[in-house]
């Protein structure tokens, strides 16, 4: 079936000028500046909204007490869960050795790349005191004071930190060997010398290639079950506290499902796009999409089944703090986040279960665009539902976003695009060798 | 730029003329500039952008108090004077506390003031006196933020412009002597109500020598009602005292016996000591018109529109007679049969509002009753005549010079008397302003009025009890006092400001021929605050008239509106101070605001929503006002809290609320009939500290009736802690606890006040309350149950309860909050980073967070702070520490002394606060320990104690005491 | 090896699968110092090699010492560091430290695992003979390159002559 995953008539040579071809020469100038401008306006409204919120305070959010978390940790859960996206793709299959992950994985790890980076900084910056977010290191202080290891948000801390690193080498590990292809081919001498550096000499001998499938196994081996425990722990952020709505044991699974699902979601809304504007449909092909619509529609079974089990133990339970929360998340204030949530991560995906479907690239798009939406709805929604009607009806109270609110989250994705971007027109999209060798190996069937 | 300059510009923009006058004139001074460098250095920014929020800058208490720095110099004169309570020998940093008196309306309750390093930084109840018996009020305690209000009046000005006391004095002599001629005819003499012996001995000396001149009293909430109800009724003007400690049963009308009434904290100790299944517990029922903290104390409270109120009293009155009531209510009868088999311990206590008419009806049910009630003559200075006389003289061009003793009376006067228009035809008008206000700035001569914690004064108590005020610092401002004034009146050349007093008690002394041993009566006097034995007899009186002889009082018809003072800003005296309006009002939880209080039924029926922005209207005035749906008010009535609305007076007093005395009738300064309302379509937002009314059905707040209590069928089951895997407190050291007693407390709010002063809580403006960031560390929730027409008003303080498995310590990432040994749950303020997982995780929502600067914003001397008590920054979590700081003094303390620590050393500043003694705090270890026991008590419960958190503050289930006979629904 | 030959002979081949038979048929020919390039992994050429990869060890190693690293840190922090009384939990509450050191176990194993790679694939190394072999370029697309050492002249005639019966592309001999 491998000969589905990349069109005939390619051969070596047109794979490796086709990826390349992107960084040496690149087609839509316009469209891809026109894209970087959009986005750096995007950071730089951003870096607005952070140099206030350092001046000002956090009050410039609309936090409050009871709602003391607000955009800041929603968006923080909503980008690292797409995060996860390219490392399950990468990870998870390659250790399944599914041939199809070759030409979208580099896409989707660098996405991830992204994608966690913005989520790291909500953390920092949710902190009422963000500067001395370093004291939750593990170091011998001037106090002798250590981090309060029984806190999620320490694990999380930690998680998130094991997370973007081990991301970054699994994914530089990864292009080690393209790197070396960029090398071989950049026309200009400074292209040459740093892909050179980077490419640390590989020269692709038997001996290399040796180590370097052994490693990247081991790498994938581990990133799976790292990214299945971040999003676990993320889900225990919640779980730990005994806030009615957060404090349930599903809560684990069920943000790895969510995780999952807006990490296709997110790798079809960047695929299709891609291999359209590149002309990569011989590379990205409807076999590609068809798969990832297939596992867009298994995650969504999957948080289908985390919302019902949600529901389910809040009404069958005998905690009236659930089952207040629960009717209030149906019909309460916060009701259109929960049934924009249930249409886009629940209903919509439903549609994949046909073929038609799963072949047309817009309707594709639609479905991604609607899971990720769906995800962030979820996200918010988790967060503020739940603080807004705690154990105190005396206490309860709503959260209003604030210009600031929607501006830091504007900076964000600004800063997501404008980082793909960037490295779209540095680094091969696709992984030049592994399609090589999927070339390779269809050659081997024909004998 | 000197950090003068900047001061000056930064100021210019944001405040009234008359702060930068005050500055101008403190520079002048006492060289202010280098002085705040080295007393505060960084104070400039204190001046800076803060938040960028209208109402956070306008904060006083709150915002920059700089003559507040007067208060810190080392040498404050007067305190060398003042006598204090402990013994002299006073190191640097101790604690040191002053007696004296706090007035409201003219009648005192007696304080002690605590200093550090001779700075006032706290007030706290006097237990010998009688109207506190160691209790504050709201208002007391707040006493403190208004004498560091950098907005109060600073300098002597004629027409605006800046002037000396000397020309002040001056002018004023010049136009005695004009008058002198005339017999002082002419000069008219305008004051609130007092109690004060040396300003009446004044009065008269004055009197005396001018006969023709007029003296005027004004006081906007007056109690002139229940004096003319007494003459009425007995023939002369008294004041009655409830004797609750021996009232069994109460049945208080339109009542402020709870909230307001001159001595009510006595009142409220006395009734809370029976509010307990062990004490004979007495039975409350309250008719009344608008929902009071005397209806929510209430066993029976029944929604009473005003004209019907003195029917029903008639037709009680006739039923306790054995007489028929024909048509009425079912519940009055079981009512009159309880108060009848009562007699000797059933009384009858009727509010101020109500026309005396209704008074003169209830003296004699509660003759007929023998009710526990000591009639005395009123505290009050008598006023012969008063404003409306007052507008009469000047429309009749026979005031010349007009004296204005403090107070406001242009915002203050009844809408129809057109007071500002006709002050203006006064040609000559002095006026001793606390601030620059709207009679102020109406006047010629403004003379700055010392505040009364830095006057030598006066006053009687409730019963007539005599405090000697002494100042506790230097007037601030350089004020000076009414009765400086009138010694000048009075020919003196130096306005010492003791001189006055203390010869009038010299006086008094030789009347009484006790001369010789006056300097020791002075001298203890003083130390206690209380002159002794100087309460009022009490008067024998008998009833002049028969019930059926007595007339009904005209009622108004139509649409009422009720005039009452406000809870925060009482008449409007503390419109600009910050503590009280941000203090949740008890019933709406409001701050920030007042609102037309409308039944839920005219709502209904008028299709009105809380926020609504109204017309209403009386005959040619009208005023706009927002509606706040009020349950349990009478439909058909409106209640118009009177205080806000003020155009002049401070940064934080103007445009806040509306101002109801524009619709205010002299004649009838309560209630008035006939009102038009029309909608406006506007609505407004209100800053409510609580939006969900109701329990949700949840076990928070326990109730439980008295005879359920005593049947042990309908099963009150005293609770069991839940047992935990985790290891127990040490036993080696205090494991300390609280215990909060719910049928005493009558959800007054001194101690949020209270905790406020002593925490250094900081004030955080409208807009901050509004997205939910109110700081106070004790709050006061406040549930209904039952339907909106006649719900019940449950009450319930909430501060941290340091719980012994405290969940928000686990997920602090950075051990800014944990443990103490002595099972607190303790902040460290400089470790927090604000995640702010620790409020997410109290399941009680006890905790505040710093979402700006609030304190820095706030910018107070540091001189008025708590000099115990971290101020906190911007981005740290805060809450109740148990008052640790307390705590540890008197911890030390034992050390010191080599004793080991008593139960009751250790006194929280809520539980100091409270006249109803809801709040225990001691060691829970002691057995023998009033928390202990209080926590022994059946009713005792922890709030979501299944969650396991092992709260160290429990709750005492409120109980009540309805008349079986008409059931607790009603 | 390649260090310390004197001379070099590159041969080009069309497919890995020339490539190979060459590589096989030299060895059995009793050349030592075989090297093959290929643009992708070619596991039959790795098996040539003869040798077995260390990285999963390494990274197993690497994981038992976050392991111990990680429980050694809080355990030593909460009881000996700093004890406190945090929400009355115990001082070794261990169980809420296993989501801590999960994160240190995988984290250090990758990144021993990353490092294990790069040292036993004796990388960076920036320059190497092979680099000389015309049209080496091609090798990272879609070159396939054997290169053999001789430690004299004395086979070097031979060499040729099984080369050219292995049909390359190109033979080339690299500068010494």
């Amino acid at each position: 079936m491998s000969d589905r995953l990349i069109a005939p008539g390619e051969s070596f040579a047109s794979v490796t000028d086709r990826v390349t071809g992107i960084v040496f020469d690149p087609p839509h100038r316009l469209g891809w500046w026109l894209l970087m401008l959009l986005a750096l306006a995007l950071v730089g409204l951003g870096t607005l909204a952070i140099g206030w919120l350092f001046v000002a305070g956090i009050g410039i959010w609309g936090i409050n007490i009871p709602v003391a978390w607000g955009f800041a940790i929603s968006n923080y859960v909503w980008w690292i869960g797409m995060a996860s996206g390219g490392t399950m793709i990468s990870s998870l299959f390659h250790v399944m050795r599914a041939d199809w992950r070759s030409s979208v994985n580099r896409l989707a790890e660098t996405m991830t790349l992204f994608a966690a980076a913005c989520a790291g900084i909500f953390p920092i910056l949710h902190l009422g005191r963000p500067y001395y977010f370093y004291w939750l290191f593990p170091y011998p202080n001037v106090m002798g004071l250590w981090p309060q290891f029984r806190s999620p948000l320490l694990w999380d801390f930690f998680a998130i930190l094991t997370y973007v690193l081990c991301s970054m080498l699994f994914w530089y590990v990864g292009l080690i060997p393209d790197l070396a292809t960029m090398r071989d081919r950049a026309p200009s001498r400074a292209g040459q010398i740093v892909y050179g550096l980077l490419a640390l000499g590989w020269r692709g001998s038997a001996l290399q290639w040796l180590r370097y499938q052994s490693a990247y196994r081991v790498l994938a081996g581990l990133m799976g079950p790292l990214v299945i425990s971040v999003h676990s722990i993320v889900g225990l952020d919640f779980a730990g506290g005994l806030t009615p709505g957060w404090h349930s044991t599903q809560y684990p699974p069920f943000f790895v499902f969510g995780a999952v699902l807006s990490g296709f979601g997110i790798v079809l809304m960047l695929a299709i796009p891609l291999r359209r504007a590149y002309r990569l449909e011989a590379l990205i092909t409807p076999r590609h999409l068809d798969i990832l619509a297939r596992l867009t529609l298994l995650s969504s079974l999957a948080v289908g089944y985390a919302y019902a089990m949600d529901l389910f133990t809040a009404f069958y339970g005998d905690s009236r703090y659930d089952h207040d929360l629960a009717l209030d998340r149906l019909i309460g204030h916060y009701a259109p986040l929960f049934w924009i949530t249930i249409l886009c991560n629940l209903l919509l995906p439903q549609a994949l279960w046909w073929r038609r479907v799963r072949q047309d690239t817009r309707l594709l798009l639609v479905i991604g665009a609607s899971v990720v939406l769906g995800m962030w709805c979820e996200r918010i929604l988790i967060v503020l539902q739940s603080l807004a009607h705690e154990y105190e009806p005396s206490r309860w109270g709503l959260f209003h976003p604030t210009f600031w609110d929607w501006a830091t989250l504007l900076g964000t994705i600004g800063l997501f695009l404008a980082g793909l971007l960037l490295l779209l027109r540095l680094l091969p999209a696709l992984s030049l060798f592994e399609l090589r060798d999927l070339l390779a190996r269809r050659g081997a069937a024909h004998g | 730029m000197s950090l003068r300059d900047t001061i000056r510009a930064r100021l210019a923009g944001r405040t009234g003329p008359a702060y930068w006058r005050s500055l101008e004139e403190l520079a002048g001074e006492v060289g202010f500039a280098g002085w705040i460098e080295e007393e505060f250095p960084g104070l400039a920014q204190a001046f800076g952008q803060a938040l960028g929020r209208r109402h956070v800058l306008r904060m006083i208490g709150a915002s920059l108090s700089l003559a507040g720095l007067a208060g810190c110099s080392p040498a404050a004169p007067d305190v060398e004077m003042a006598v204090p309570v402990e013994e002299p020998g006073m190191e640097p940093g101790s604690i040191r506390h002053y007696a004296t008196a706090t007035t409201l309306g003219g009648i005192a309750t007696g304080v002690l003031v605590t200093h550090a390093d001779a700075r006032p930084i706290k007030i706290e109840g006097n237990p010998d006196h009688p109207a506190s018996l160691g209790a504050t009020s709201v208002f007391d305690q707040a006493a403190l933020l208004q004498l560091y209000d950098p907005d109060r009046a600073a300098t002597v000005t004629r027409g605006g412009a800046i002037a000396t006391p000397g020309e002040a004095f001056g002018a004023l002599r010049a136009r005695l002597d004009a008058l002198a001629a005339a017999q002082g005819a002419g000069l008219h003499i305008l004051s609130g109500a007092f109690s004060s012996p040396t300003l009446a001995a004044q009065r008269a000396a004055l009197i005396a020598a001018y006969p023709r001149a007029r003296w005027h009293g004004h006081e906007p909430a007056s109690r002139a009602n229940v004096w003319r109800g007494a003459a009425l009724a007995f023939g002369r003007e008294a004041e009655p005292l409830p004797a609750l400690d021996r009232a069994e049963i109460i049945l208080a009308v339109d009542s402020d016996l709870l909230s307001a009434a001159p001595g009510h904290l006595s009142y409220v100790r006395a009734f809370a000591a029976r509010r307990a299944p062990t004490a004979g517990m007495n039975r409350l029922y309250v008719w009344e018109a608008t929902p009071s903290l005397t209806g929510a104390a209430a066993d029976h409270r029944f929604a009473v529109p005003p004209r019907d109120t003195f029917r029903l009293l008639q037709k009680l009155a006739a039923l306790i007679a054995g007489g028929s009531a024909g048509e009425a209510p079912g519940w009055l009868l079981p009512l009159a049969q309880d108060l009848a088999a009562h007699r000797g311990a059933a009384l009858l206590h009727v509010g101020p509002e109500q026309p005396p008419e209704t008074h003169t009806l209830a003296h004699l049910i509660n003759q007929a009753l023998a009710a526990p009630i000591r009639l005395i003559a009123p505290v009050l200075a008598p006023q012969s005549s008063d404003l409306a006389d007052l507008c009469r003289d000047i429309a009749a061009g026979g005031v010349d010079t007009l004296i204005m003793l403090g107070g406001d009376p242009v915002y203050s006067a009844a809408g129809d008397l057109g007071f500002a228009e006709l002050l203006a035809r006064v040609p000559h008008r002095f006026h001793l302003a606390p601030y620059r206000n709207a009679t102020a700035e109406a006047s010629e001569w403004v003379i700055p009025e010392a505040h009364e914690l830095e006057s030598w004064s006066d006053a009687r108590a409730f019963d007539g009890s005599v405090t000697i005020q002494q100042p506790q610092l230097r007037p601030l401002h350089g004020g000076s006092s009414a009765h400086q004034l009138l010694a000048v009146l009075l020919g003196s050349v130096d306005a010492d400001p003791r001189a006055p007093v203390l010869a009038e008690w010299q006086r008094r002394a030789h009347a009484a021929g006790q001369a010789s041993g006056f300097e020791t009566f002075w001298q203890d006097a003083l130390r206690k605050g209380l002159v002794a034995d100087s309460a009022q007899p009490s008067l024998d009186l008998s009833p002049k008239i028969a019930i059926a002889a007595l007339a009904a009082p005209p009622v108004a018809d139509g649409l009422a509106l009720l005039f009452r003072t406000d809870a925060a800003l009482w008449d409007g005296r503390f419109a600009n101070n910050g503590w009280l309006q941000e203090l949740p009002h008890p019933l709406t939880t409001l701050t920030w605001d007042n609102a037309a209080l409308i039944a839920p039924a005219d709502a209904a029926q008028r299709d009105l929503a809380t926020g609504d922005v109204v017309r209403l209207a009386i005959g040619r005035h009208a005023i706009e006002a927002p509606v706040w749906i009020q349950p349990g008010q009478a439909a058909g009535s409106i209640t118009l809290p009177l205080g806000y609305g003020q155009v002049r007076g401070g940064r934080i007093a103007t445009g806040v609320g509306f101002d109801a005395y524009r619709l205010r009738s002299h004649d009838a300064p309560w209630q008035q009939g006939g009102a038009t309302l029309d909608r406006l379509g506007r609505t407004v937002a209100f800053a409510a500290t609580q939006h969900q009314p109701t329990m949700q059905g949840r076990d928070l707040l326990r109730t439980v009736s008295l005879a359920d209590l005593a049947d042990a069928a309908s099963g009150w089951d005293p609770e069991r802690p839940e047992p935990s895997l985790y290891p127990g407190a040490e036993a080696d050291r205090p494991a300390w606890g609280m215990a909060i007693d719910l049928s005493r407390c009558v959800g007054c709010g001194a101690c949020m006040v209270a905790c406020q002063a002593e925490n250094n809580v900081p004030v955080v403006g409208k807009e901050e309350v509004q997205r939910g960031r109110a700081m106070h560390w004790l709050r006061i929730d406040r549930y209904y149950q039952g339907g909106e027409a006649a719900p019940r008003t449950l009450f319930q303080p909430v501060l941290c309860m340091h719980c012994e498995n405290a969940p928000c310590e686990v997920v602090c990432p950075v051990d800014a909050t944990v443990h103490d040994r002595e099972g607190l749950n303790v902040m460290v303020y400089n470790r927090c980073i604000g995640t702010r997982f620790c409020s997410n995780n109290c399941p009680y929502k006890v905790r505040r967070f710093n979402f700006f600067d609030y304190a820095g914003a706030e910018a107070r001397p540091a001189a008025a702070r708590n000099p115990d008590v971290t101020v906190r920054s911007r981005g740290v979590m805060e809450k109740c520490t148990y008052c640790l700081q307390r705590i540890k003094t008197a911890e030390i303390a034992a050390e010191r002394d080599g004793k080991a620590l008593a139960d009751g050393d250790v006194v929280t500043a809520c539980q100091a606060a409270c006249a109803a003694r809801a709040i225990t705090f001691g060691d829970i270890r002691d057995p023998h320990s009033a928390v202990a026991r209080a926590k022994a008590n059946p009713l005792d419960y922890a709030v979501l104690g299944e969650l396991g958190t092992r709260p160290r503050t429990s709750y005492a289930a409120r109980l009540s005491n309805p008349n079986p006979a008409i059931g607790e629904e009603s | 090896m390649a260090e310390a030959t004197r001379l070099r002979v590159s041969a080009q081949f069309a497919d890995d699968a020339a490539l190979l038979a060459a590589a096989c048929r030299l060895r059995a020919a009793g050349f030592a110092g075989l090297e093959a390039y290929t643009p992708y992994p070619v596991p039959a050429l790795g098996a040539l090699t003869g040798r077995a990869s260390r990285v999963p060890a390494i990274a197993f190693l690497g994981g038992l010492a976050g392991f111990a690293l990680g429980l050694g840190l809080q355990l030593y922090a909460t009881i000996i560091g700093y004890p406190l009384d945090v929400g009355g939990r115990p001082l070794d509450s261990w169980p809420m430290y296993l989501p801590t050191v999960y994160e240190f176990v995988v984290g250090s194993a990758v990144l021993a695992a990353t490092l294990g790679f790069i040292l036993t694939a004796r990388l960076p190394r920036y320059h190497h003979p092979a680099f000389e072999a015309p049209g080496f370029a091609r090798a990272s697309s879609d070159g396939f390159f054997l290169l053999v050492g001789l430690p004299d002249r004395a086979r070097y005639q031979s060499l040729h002559e099984e080369l050219a019966r292995c049909r390359p592309l190109a033979v080339a001999d690299l500068p010494a």
